[in-house]
């Protein structure tokens, strides 16, 4: 994050900062619900994949875990897997 | 709700064979038990006799492939270096010949998964870059070709003690690798499967690069896992369709890029090739298409260069340049 800029606190502030993210592989965040599955419904592929999370980990200073990572299937999942990400950063439980 | 379409996405058959995967699955498995039977019982020398014979057999019987081989050749013999290394019109004999290199590529690579690296000599060179830009927490991406031996590798990897991860797309190579397994059960076959939206396969090569090791990869086909991810280059006169993943994981997980290639120069003897493609690779997302044709072209240039040494060692026996249509 910029300096100056706050992390993303509750479900809902994550779940706009992971479709923000998304605009970078070519989506329209405004198009995106949280029900999409990133494979069926955006077209995401492994590799764009791991670039959103990459860039996640990156902004926000987090490190997603990968067992956590593998299961993902929609873009409410990416969301949740950030929340938990930013709960154990802060020490609190997911 | 819309999703994202690249160009080219969506016109790749992405649940059928390719056409070489078709080629190689056509009864490569009985010679390659014969080959090895034969191997073992009565040693190299009357096991390549075995060998051309196997190959004349293939050579009949596989018309496509061997349509595909001469229009290849003749592409070869179009380019000046290339016609030099043919030393033949690209016709019959020269298909022949084509096609003989390429058992005798399946029988080293026998050899070496009978752990009998011994056979063979390999002639490195380049090798001392990459291992500089390798570190404990942070391995590279190696790109090769069908060209030549891509399993001189795995003896690289064992003379310089270097982790070796090779990303294969085994649907096509599943019946060759369980004779490989069968061979050499003991063997720490390190692969990592790649598939269509496999989410993990990423995550496990991420992992692999963090721990300090190689992961492999051919660069040269665009396999139906691909889904569109792919780039043009020119190649050999011709614009070509190649795939991005290499250059994108190297950029993504912040890694070194090599090149390496693998050219049988005599009976059991190969020289090794390593070229540090990239020492990082940087993609910003606004300029991240921009990079990764520039460094696919200049993967297709090394490419090139090797091929025209050993333009028999191009183990690619479909329509190469029409990918699409030979599907």
């Amino acid at each position: 994050m910029r300096a100056g800029e706050s992390l993303p606190v509750d479900r809902r502030e994550v779940l706009d900062e992971v479709r923000a993210s998304m605009a970078g592989l070519g989506l329209c965040p405004a198009d995106v619900p949280s029900t999409a599955h990133l494979v069926d419904d955006l077209g995401l592929d492994s590799l764009d994949w791991i670039d959103l999370a990459m860039h996640l980990e990156e902004k926000l200073s987090i490190a997603i875990r990968e067992e956590a990572l593998a299961s993902v299937r929609t873009v409410q999942d990416v969301a949740d897997r950030v929340h938990a990400a930013l709960a154990e950063g802060r020490g609190a439980p997911a | 709700m819309t999703g994202r379409r690249r160009p080219g996405a969506g016109s790749r058959d992405v649940s059928g064979a390719s056409g070489w995967a078709r080629v190689a699955e056509r009864g490569s498995l009985l010679g390659l038990r014969i080959t090895i039977g034969c191997y073992r019982l009565f040693g190299r020398p009357l096991s390549l006799v075995l060998v051309h014979a196997i190959v004349l057999y293939y050579f009949l019987a596989l018309r496509r492939a061997r349509r595909a081989s001469r229009a290849y050749l003749r592409r070869m013999a179009s380019q000046p270096e290339g016609a030099r290394a043919l030393g033949r019109r690209p016709g019959t004999p020269a298909s022949f010949l084509h096609f003989r290199a390429f058992a005798l590529s399946i029988f080293d690579r026998i050899v070496l998964w009978l752990g009998r690296e011994g056979d063979l000599e390999f002639d490195v060179h380049g090798m001392e870059a990459c291992h500089r830009l390798l570190r404990s927490d942070r391995g590279a991406i190696v790109v090769g070709a069908h060209l030549g031996s891509f399993d001189a590798l795995r003896a690289l990897a064992k003379r310089d003690s270097i982790a070796v991860n090779v990303l294969m797309f085994t649907r096509n190579a599943r019946r060759i690798n369980a004779i490989m397994r069968q061979l050499s059960p003991e063997a720490e076959v390190r692969v990592v499967e790649a598939g269509p939206s496999a989410f993990d396969t990423v995550l496990r090569i991420r992992a692999c690069i963090e721990r300090g090791e190689v992961v492999a990869m051919l660069g040269d086909r665009v396999e139906p896992g691909d889904r569109g991810r792919s780039c043009e280059v020119s190649f050999l006169g011709a614009p070509v369709a190649i795939p991005e993943a290499p250059y994108l994981l190297a950029g993504l997980l912040d890694c070194p890029l090599f090149f390496m290639v693998a050219l049988r120069s005599g009976a059991g003897r190969y020289r090794v090739f390593a070229e540090v493609l990239a020492e990082s690779v940087e993609l910003p997302r606004s300029e991240r298409d921009k990079r990764i044709r520039e460094l696919a072209a200049a993967y297709a240039s090394r490419l090139e260069h090797y091929c025209e040494m050993a333009p028999y060692q191009w183990f690619n026996y479909f329509d190469y340049w029409n990918q699409d249509r030979s599907r």
